[in-house]
């Protein structure tokens, strides 16, 4: 693949792949300038990426991999920020009724305070990833990710109640 | 709250940032171009030059204190000792954070892969206040020959140095107890 190539389907896969990328890095950000950050670091992480990846997983589980990986080590360098915005207004349903919007953001809320292995078998989940897949991203048992996903499931429903 | 209803909805959620499309269309030209440098790729180079500097200063050193500084034999050694030493701690954290690969780890592995390398800095970091202490008090010694207010300069700044140090060291004791920690509730079953 010559390198022209490689840059057009880079361009197109992280177009295509953005809504996923976004959700994601949502998930662990703490203000607009961290989901920024965020979503610089797993773009290039995915361009770095490319020369090694041999197609041996799908692309969305890849893709879903970088991302949790990117945002679960990503360090601040600088923690001096200009804009902390909150991330409040960024989230979009177009499609629903505002009564299941604010319980979306509601459960947005709820799942940013679960550790981080957590909130990522809860967002693999809510895409509608299979077991297996979850298994599979998170290096986690069948078992393991079941067993968690209950108690996940659990937790949230607890902290919804307070 | 109904988990399972929320998430038929969960899919149809968008975050929209303003100007996006442009912002991706610069990402991507940066990257293409080289620009663009991840927070590892940072910390790499970081510590790459450090190695580099602690190889250079390794050969230095002993010529400088010996034939320069006409140091005695205590402090040359230290000074001598030190860099070396300081080029493998270095290196094996520019050795760990090469190892780390975000698009081929899975995400436990990832936890576990970062935990242990911020778990390794501040232990470095430990370590080298430590190992200084030694060649701090060489210098002083070596001072006191030289010059007497260069001495007692040194002493308050070893001094502040030493609490400085004393309060990093514990700290970072600290926080690799808080990581080990987390760690271990991350991974609990």
């Amino acid at each position: 693949m010559t390198r022209s190539e490689k840059e057009i389907m880079f361009t197109q896969m992280l177009d295509d792949n953005r809504a996923i990328i976004m959700r994601v890095c949502y998930m662990y950000a703490t203000d607009k300038e961290h989901l920024h950050d965020l979503y610089q670091e797993t773009a290039i992480n995915l361009w770095q990426g490319m020369e090694t990846f041999k197609g041996e997983a799908k692309l969305s589980t890849w893709i879903y991999r970088t991302t949790l990986n990117t945002c679960i080590s990503y360090f601040r360098k600088n923690h001096r920020h200009t804009d902390t915005a909150s991330l409040e207004g960024l989230m979009e349903l177009p499609d629903e009724p505002s009564e299941r919007t604010s319980q979306l953001k509601e459960m947005y809320r709820l799942i940013s305070s679960l550790r981080k292995l957590d909130r990522a078998i809860i967002l693999l989940w809510l895409d509608e990833k299979s077991y297996d897949e979850i298994a599979e991203i998170t290096g986690l048992s069948r078992s393991n990710v079941a067993s968690r996903l209950h108690r996940i499931k659990n937790q949230l429903a607890v902290l919804a109640n307070e | 709250m109904n988990l399972d209803t929320l998430r038929q909805s969960w899919q149809s959620m968008k975050i929209e940032v303003d100007g996006i499309k442009e912002q991706n269309r610069q990402l991507t030209q940066r990257i293409f171009n080289n620009q663009a440098k991840t927070v590892r790729d940072y910390v790499k180079r970081r510590y790459r030059m450090l190695v580099i500097l602690g190889v250079a200063y390794s050969f230095i050193m002993p010529w400088l204190c010996v034939r320069e500084l006409q140091m005695s034999v205590l402090p040359t050694v230290l000074m001598s000792l030190f860099f070396p030493f300081s080029v493998v701690i270095n290196g094996s954290v520019l050795y760990m954070t090469s190892r780390i690969h975000p698009s081929k780890m899975t995400v436990k592995e990832m936890l576990i892969a970062f935990t242990n390398l911020k778990i390794h800095r501040s232990r470095c970091r430990i370590i080298g206040y430590t190992v200084a202490i030694p060649v701090l008090i060489a210098l002083l010694i070596y001072m006191r020959f030289i010059d007497e207010a260069m001495f007692y300069a040194g002493c308050v700044g070893g001094v502040i140095g030493a609490c400085i140090g004393i309060y990093q060291d514990v700290k970072m004791s600290r926080e690799i107890r808080q990581m080990r920690r987390s760690l271990a509730e991350e991974l609990e079953e």
